[in-house]
């Protein structure tokens, strides 16, 4: 069953007796839930988001962006030079994200057991769970055919210019080319966790319970006694009512953002470096414009990846950058114009011929969160050098493809316009000054603040909360790197493993 | 002349010179539109580019209303930040709220924003500009314009 608003009562208190809690419903959380449920052990499943079913994704960006996405898609970091991008509804980040599958690289993970002491967790696990993983959600590969104009620009130019480029894997059935996959699928396509986990998780007797936000944990003896929290109004984003929930074991699956937070908002002495270790792999958008009509908004949006520039090995883990082919609608895009007043309404006037790419760069741990209010930490993240001379030279590449596909002019994303016409000008790159706030970036896979590591981790190999008993976490937030270009598939796997520690202790 | 009615009256007298023009309304609950009328006109205006006025699609209600049903903070920051937006010309030496200034007046003392390096102004100016942006892109009336022919669905409803 999935609670929602109109099934809560103004000013009540509701209290919850479950075995385990899960906070978060998104790939972990479903997954999680899905794993114990069907094993018979009683789960509930508290999602601060609302709950917004198949038949109320209308594609309308101003109606479901507000409803899907934490902050309305404009979550930012302190110096506003990133948006954080995060799901914030039933199904989470599988029902906003671009549907794309992409696994932990052997290497990286060879790198977290060598660096950060994981020997409690083992490749064929996780290898294991990553085959269960993609019957789950019916992973399969995109086929060329099925490109849109903005997707085969990449791929085409991509090619003649000798760079390693492919189609992505996907989790997608009977796509009807819509071009909404980021504002959740009106026809069931996508196989998001909200049509195939969670309708199985509740089959198994799983509660889910929307717009149910969890405040904190109360402490007592060491453990977690029950999870506190609010029901809240979307139309007013007020509290109606409160929850406490009592269970055997919690498990933290809000992501690397809120996941965190609720720590910081609860009586325990938690690991010092809780909050810390913040990745947020910046997405750097580029467009360029084209004489002919692309209409790149229809068809798959992310189906492409030019992965010429990428490095994995087992020293560094994952580094580089890649280029993915990337659309959405005009609301959500209107994010990157540069300038304001009539030089960006000039450039959204040729939206149908617009081509656009984002520039993935993977990055070290280098941010972290700070304790501010229990709605929203401040999230502390700065380009340090080495990251912005990738930029450069990712931004060079991106430039280079589009110019030799024909493009009339490549907008990079900067808040002033900042164009390269020809392939003469793409040096001028190099001069940029990348300050705060004037690039525009967004992170859609933020990871990495509750580590897990037993040297310097606050999750232990066993997914453990370090000195809480009955504290688990298996989102992104306990990847000690970067784990892969696209999150989702190592979430559900490490989730799936995680599932199985916590079977074992019940 | 009583004690009690001379400070009324030289209190409303105060009170009046402090403000540029009698009818200027104090920005509060109710008066927050006339902050957001001016930023829109001067974000999204009316041009050849795009011929919809902003005001006829009732965009700064879209706006204000869209503010409003944020989260706590989320919403106080934002008003707290058209608060300082209407007073902070006075900084500047124009004696003028900010949505009695010219567009071209309005137009600079908001873009200066942009490179400043106290990043609470910056965040206003990102922040204003992607919502109203946000607010108006998705304006039925303004997609034929850009090209864009919206959602396929034909139950696409609000």
């Amino acid at each position: 069953m999935i609670w929602t608003e109109k099934n809560y009562k103004k000013g009540e208190t509701k209290v919850i007796r479950t075995k385990v809690c899960v906070i978060g419903s998104g790939c972990a959380g479903a997954m999680v839930a899905r794993d114990l449920a069907k094993r018979g052990v009683k789960v509930v499943v508290m999602e601060e988001g609302p709950y917004v079913p198949p038949s109320d994704l209308n594609q309308r960006e101003d109606y479901l962006i507000p409803r899907l996405y934490r902050m309305n898609a404009m979550q930012p970091t302190h110096d506003y030079s990133i948006d954080v991008l995060e799901g914030r509804c039933i199904g989470g980040g599988s029902v906003i994200n671009a549907a794309d599958c992409v696994m932990t690289h052997e290497e990286v993970f060879k790198m977290w057991q060598r660096d950060f002491g994981l020997e409690g967790v083992e490749w064929w696990e996780i290898k294991q769970a990553y085959e269960d993983v993609k019957r789950d959600i019916r992973v399969n590969k995109i086929e060329l055919q099925s490109l849109n104009k903005n997707n085969s620009i990449l791929f085409k130019t991509a090619k003649k210019l000798g760079y390693s480029c492919d189609t992505f894997e996907h989790n997608r059935e009977g796509c009807v080319d819509c071009g909404y996959c980021m504002v959740g699928c009106s026809y069931n396509a996508k196989q998001s966790a909200l049509i195939t986990l969670i309708p199985e998780a509740i089959q198994y007797g799983a509660e889910f319970y929307s717009s149910a936000f969890v405040r904190n944990l109360v402490f007592k003896k060491g453990k977690v006694e029950k999870a506190e929290g609010i029901f809240i109004d979307f139309s007013t984003s007020r509290g109606t009512g409160r929850f406490e929930v009592f269970a055997d074991v919690f498990v933290l699956c809000a992501g690397a953002i809120h996941s965190p937070n609720i720590l910081f908002h609860s009586n325990h002495k938690f690991p010092e470096n809780l909050g810390r270790f913040l990745s947020l792999q910046p997405q750097l958008p580029v467009m360029a414009l084209f004489d002919e009509e692309l209409i790149s908004y229809r068809g798959i949006p992310q189906a492409v990846y030019c992965n010429q520039f990428e490095e994995v090995d087992d020293k560094n883990g994952y580094s580089g950058f890649r280029i993915e082919s990337i659309m959405v609608g005009p609301a959500m895009g209107s994010g990157f114009l540069p300038e304001i007043g009539k030089k960006a309404q000039g450039f959204m006037k040729n939206f149908n011929k617009i081509a656009a790419v984002l520039v993935l760069f993977p990055d070290k741990p280098s941010g972290f969160l700070k304790k501010w209010n229990t709605n929203q930490p401040i999230i502390y993240y700065e380009m340090k050098d080495e990251l912005k001379n990738r930029i450069k030279s990712g931004l060079k590449e991106a430039a280079k493809i589009f110019l030799e596909a024909g493009a009339k002019e490549v907008l990079l994303p900067f808040e002033e316009v900042v164009s390269v016409k020809s392939k003469e000008e793409i040096d001028k790159i190099d001069g940029l000054e990348l300050k705060p706030g004037l690039i525009k970036s967004i992170s859609a896979h933020p990871q990495g603040t509750l580590r897990m590591s037993m040297k310097d981790g606050v999750v232990d190999s066993s997914f453990r909360i370090k000195g809480v008993d009955n504290l688990y976490a298996c989102d992104s937030s306990i990847f000690p790197t970067t784990s892969s270009s696209h999150i989702m598939l190592p979430i559900y796997s490490f989730a799936k493993v995680c599932a199985n520690r916590i079977i074992k202790i019940l | 002349m009583k004690r009690r009615e001379f400070i009324k009256k030289t209190g409303y007298v105060s009170v009046m010179m402090s403000l540029p023009q009698k009818s200027t309304p104090v920005p509060g609950s109710a008066k927050r539109i006339v902050v957001i009328k001016k930023l829109v006109r001067i974000i999204v205006p009316q041009s050849e580019e795009i011929p919809v006025d902003p005001e006829k699609i009732g965009l700064p209600k879209k706006v204000e209303d869209f503010i409003s049903s944020q989260i706590f903070f989320v919403k106080e920051m934002m008003r707290t930040a058209l608060r300082v937006l209407e007073y902070l010309p006075y900084f500047k030496l124009k004696f003028k709220r900010f949505s009695t200034l010219s567009d071209e007046e309005a137009k600079e003392i908001f873009f200066h924003w942009r490179e400043t390096r106290f990043t609470p102004l910056k965040g206003i100016y990102l922040g204003m500009k992607s919502v109203i942006n946000f607010m108006y892109y998705s304006s039925e009336e303004v997609w034929k314009y850009i090209g864009y022919e919206g959602p396929i669905l034909r139950e696409a409803k609000k």
